[in-house]
């Protein structure tokens, strides 16, 4: 669920362990966005960290082609260059695992940051 | 050493994109808000005080990119553009509240509440990658 892990074994503890920075960040127009946070955090188990878009920019800021959502940035933080990014969707009944994930997996094989098998 | 984190970050991204969100689907076609931000500070959990002007949904604005003065953590002032959410682009300065993860065993709440936190925030954190995942919740 959540961040606990799936079958890569990868999880955000592992990359938080190692020294990353793994956030989810909330874009919503709530009044109350603690509140809206503790939810979050408590349905889907999340140990990294979770915030909320206090101002709108993330809104505004990060949304490419128009979309919002969801959208994953691998940020290098000695240049906070944009590494990589990946779309998951932007249909709330949409399976997004079939989107961000998937291609997160490939992504992951470019080999400058992975040495993945070159068959 | 710097790869495997980062191929740990995609992973990690892979698996937050498995959170469903629930809210209706929200195009927004706005251009980039003007902002100005200064910050201080060296922590990445909180310490930081910031102030900003800008837009807060959807008001189409003029690209403007940020202004930000940031000491701490990686160094010197925060990078220098161009701003965006492309790849090779220098990451925007944005504003954020909520839990900032210490502890990677434990929910996300058992952390302090941080009522502002910045991309300044992030850049004086030291840590050497962050993975950003965007959910739009209703």
């Amino acid at each position: 669920m959540g961040t606990q892990g799936n079958a890569t074994g990868f999880t955000s503890e592992l990359a938080q362990a190692s020294g990353g920075i793994v956030m989810q960040v909330l874009v919503d127009n709530t009044q109350n966005p603690m509140s809206l946070v503790d939810t979050w955090v408590g349905t889907f188990e999340i140990n990294a960290s979770v915030m909320h878009d206090r101002d709108g920019e993330v809104r505004n800021q990060l949304s490419p082609n128009g979309q919002n959502r969801e959208w994953a940035y691998l940020i290098d933080l000695s240049t906070m260059e944009i590494l990589w990014r990946a779309f998951g969707s932007f249909g709330g009944n949409l399976d997004v695992e079939d989107y961000s994930g998937v291609l997160g997996l490939v992504e992951m094989c470019l080999p400058q940051y992975l040495n993945c098998p070159t068959n | 050493m710097r790869y495997e984190l980062a191929a740990g970050l995609l992973a990690a991204a892979a698996l937050l994109g498995t959170i469903a969100c629930g809210g209706d689907d929200e195009a927004d076609t706005s251009t980039n808000g003007a902002m100005t931000t200064t910050t201080s500070g060296g922590t990445s959990n909180g310490g930081s005080s910031a102030t900003s002007s800008g837009s807060n949904g959807g008001a189409a604005t003029t690209m403007a990119g940020p202004t930000t003065t940031t000491t701490g953590g990686n160094g010197g002032a925060y990078p220098t553009g161009p701003y965006g959410n492309d790849v090779g682009d220098t990451f925007p300065l944005v504003t954020l509240q909520g839990y900032v993860s210490t502890n990677p065993s434990a929910l996300a709440t058992t952390e302090t509440w941080t009522p502002v936190y910045t991309s300044a925030d992030l850049f004086a954190s030291g840590a050497d990658y962050a993975l950003i995942h965007t959910a739009l919740t209703g």
